[in-house]
């Protein structure tokens, strides 16, 4: 499984998952993603952050195809997965997995975290590598097998629960994981724990991860690339350190601006928060999305949508959208 | 953040036990603080430390069958412990609020938003109903409910998540409270609602005076708000401080412990974050121990035979040795005998409860100073 990176023509590795237009809508004509463009390199983590709503985990669910965009493509290792057969999607299944948000209710209660681990590779009719994957993943998980592997989702903590989710997904060594809010639910030490636990797979096992967030603090921690969403649409993309260093986009700025740090206790909180109301994903403002709330808009925010472009020449890993970037 | 030095609150080493089938479960265990008009109160600590069960026995909300609370409560100077039901009920809700954890439990489902808020203004202000309407059109809008007109028809169910939890927080507001004890009031929003509800309730503390009691498992969260903050931890304060002073000189290994996991906007990138080993007890009975020795980079055999309680700094550097910190802890970072305990963990490879040192991390242990 293990595919050298192959380079097209400019140099640049060939994505392992990309998106084109992915649209997601519901009915009563909520469009929570409204045409998005993504593409993760193996062994990448890109963040997905924004506001509650936004449409992240519309998002997370059409990468897997659980359920599938509503229209647009999600290209794995070079395939659409539209055009696979149900068989053929099945077989690439195990490739792909997904962390849900909330670890304890997707735990079947009855059993226990062996049988919940084991589960993957027998659905997947897969072989593990050893007789002993199941043991191996839940100790990689700091689970250990021999002490607590017969034991059930109740006897276990919130964070023991979101690790044999974790479990669950990696013993089947998919190359592509999808994380919806793994930490989000969980007291910060555990959470420490988690996050320390991902950063390892990844490392280990090559993991390439969409990690979908609202905490600005764990993204900064976890990626490499960092995609920010208004609803639907993705305001602005590019490396980690370029979004929490140099944030171009009024959104970007606003929301940061937002997080409550530690670091408050020693400064004022008074930078400017995004404020006003969020509209409604079925009817968002003409022009650019943000302009309602944005205390940049000016005419022409309202009657031409910004595109997604570089910030500028040495930038073109770092794209914003917005007619009025805050540069440097 | 100065407030008038009038006393609001008074709690005295308050107790709240369970009958389970383990045996007494103490959830609360001799908790003492004090809080003045205009102070913000911030109680942080991990699930299941007691924070909600702290807060419900404050306002003497502890109906379990089974609970047991004992000691005092004293706001503006009558006992809530003790005082007759009559006058119990015209506290909650009118000088006292809460703000639930679950605003599904506190809300009333089977009534609409609108009656829910005017109940609560007629009851607590006698206002009339054209008044009783504005004024919820009013309270909804200034929680950041959009549409506050048409939300007043809603029923709760009807509303997002975020959206219950500021119904909510409007109806605890409804009657202009003097306290406030809200339980992790904006854990369901995302930070930039998170943001405008915790400005609307500091605009409230600062505009009448309310004193807050702000809990969270959150510690960003109290950050920038509480003057001063509590750490709890299996149902006992094990440090408190002005709230500047606990994030820059911890002295309890816990609280620097939950400080070294957080990771910050200022960090750099993909830092290993510190963890603190183990998950936190349950206490039966009563604690003739440190409850933290088994997961302390630090404890020593006095830690595992004796209960350290909680003692004002008395540090020499601190120009008045009044300035409210207090730590329960034998070995407190920022002390000879602190930085020899963990010193001596370092060398022997494992402390006195018998955790190995390698269980912190790189960094996850503390620095001696
Ligand atoms: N099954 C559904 N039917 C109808 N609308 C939906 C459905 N799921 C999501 N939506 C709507 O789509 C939009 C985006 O929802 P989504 O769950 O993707 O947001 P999110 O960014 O993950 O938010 P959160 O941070 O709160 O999890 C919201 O307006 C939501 O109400
Ligand atoms: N009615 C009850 N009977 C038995 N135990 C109880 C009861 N209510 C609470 N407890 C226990 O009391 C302890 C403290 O619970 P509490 O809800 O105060 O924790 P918390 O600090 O608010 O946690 P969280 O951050 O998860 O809200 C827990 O161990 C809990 O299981
Ligand atoms: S040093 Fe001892 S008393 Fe202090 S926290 Fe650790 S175990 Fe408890
Ligand atoms: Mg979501
Ligand atoms: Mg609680």
């Amino acid at each position: 499984m293990t595919t050298s990176v192959e380079t097209k023509g400019h140099g640049r590795p060939v994505p392992l998952l990309e998106l084109s237009g992915v649209e997601v809508s519901y009915p009563g004509g909520v469009r929570a993603v409204a045409g998005v463009d993504l593409a993760v390199v193996r062994g990448e983590t890109l963040s997905v952050v924004g506001e509650s709503g936004c449409g992240k985990s519309s998002l997370a669910r059409a990468i897997v195809h659980a359920p599938p965009p509503t229209s647009g493509t999600v290209r794995f290792d070079g395939r659409d997965l539209e055009a696979l057969s149900p068989s053929e999607l099945r077989a690439l299944r195990p490739r792909l997995q997904m962390i849900f948000q909330d670890p304890i209710s997707s735990l079947n209660p009855r059993r226990t975290a062996r049988q919940i681990v084991a589960d993957g590779p027998d659905i997947w009719k897969r072989e593990l590598a050893d007789g002993g994957g199941v043991d191996d993943t839940l100790r990689k998980v700091g689970i250990d097998p021999d002490r607590m592997g017969d034991r059930r989702p109740h006897q276990f903590s919130g964070g023991q629960c979101q690790r044999i989710s974790i479990a669950r997904a990696v013993v089947l060594e998919p190359d592509v994981l999808v994380c919806d809010e793994p930490v989000s639910a969980l007291d910060v030490s555990v959470q420490a724990q988690v996050l320390n636990l991902l950063r390892r797979l990844k490392a280990d096992l090559d993991l390439t991860m969409v990690f979908i967030a609202h905490d600005l603090a764990v993204v900064k921690n976890i990626s490499d690339r960092v995609a920010v969403m208004y609803l639907g649409k993705i305001c602005e993309i590019g490396p980690v350190r370029a979004i929490y260093g140099n944030p171009a986009h009024h959104y970007t700025r606003a929301l940061l601006a937002s997080v409550p740090d530690v670091a408050d206790a020693q400064r004022s909180v008074s930078d400017a928060p995004v404020s006003g109301e969020v509209p409604s994903p079925s009817s968002p403002p003409s022009g650019c999305r943000f302009r309602t709330r944005c205390p940049r808009a000016e005419l022409r925010c309202a009657t031409e949508e910004p595109e997604l472009n570089a910030l500028g020449a040495g930038h073109d890993d770092h794209l914003v959208a917005c007619h009025f970037p805050v540069r440097g | 953040m100065t407030s008038p030095d009038e006393l609001l609150l008074e709690v005295v080493d308050v107790t709240t036990s369970f009958d389970t089938d383990l045996g007494r479960l103490v959830a609360v265990d001799g908790v003492s603080f004090r809080l003045h008009r205009g102070e913000t109160l911030g109680v942080v600590g991990e699930s299941g430390s007691g924070k909600s069960v702290l807060a419900r026995s404050v306002l003497r909300l502890v109906g379990d069958r089974n609970a047991q609370v004992t000691g005092r409560v004293v706001l503006r100077g009558s006992d809530v412990l003790k005082m007759p039901d009559r006058e119990l009920r015209r506290l909650r809700g009118g000088s006292a609020a809460m703000i639930f954890q679950d605003p599904m439990t506190a809300l009333n489902g089977t009534m609409r938003i609108g009656s829910q808020l005017s109940e609560s203004l007629r009851e607590h202000l006698g206002l009339r109903r054209r008044q009783q309407r504005d004024a919820s059109i009013e309270l909804l809008r200034s929680v950041g409910i959009p549409d506050a007109e048409r939300q007043l028809r809603s029923y709760p169910h009807q509303l997002s998540g975020g959206m219950r939890q500021r119904a909510m927080i409007a109806i605890a507001l409804a009657c202009g409270p003097d306290l406030l004890i809200a339980d992790e009031p904006t854990t369901a929003l995302d930070v930039t609602m998170q943001r405008q509800v915790l400005d609307l309730l500091d605009r409230q503390r600062a505009e009448r005076s309310m004193s807050m009691m702000l809990i969270t498992h959150d510690l960003g969260v109290v950050a920038g708000r509480a003057d001063s903050i509590m750490v709890m931890y299996a149902g006992r304060i094990v440090e408190r401080a002005p709230a500047r002073r606990l994030f820059t000189a911890p002295r309890h290994p816990y609280t620097d412990g939950l400080l070294r996991s957080i990771p910050r906007l200022s960090d750099e990138p993909g830092r290993e974050l510190a963890t603190i080993p183990g998950s936190p007890p349950i206490v039966i009975g009563g604690s003739t121990a440190c409850s933290f020795a088994p997961r302390c980079p630090r404890a020593q055999a006095r830690c595992l035979n004796e209960l350290p309680l909680l003692v004002e700094d008395a540090r020499t550097d601190s120009p008045s040795s009044s300035d409210g910190h207090a730590y329960a802890c034998f070995y407190p970072l920022g002390t000879e005998s602190g930085d020899a305990a963990l010193l001596g963990n370092r060398r022997a490879g494992s402390t006195a409860a018998g955790l190995p040192m390698a269980a912190f991390g790189p960094t996850g242990d503390g620095v001696p100073t």
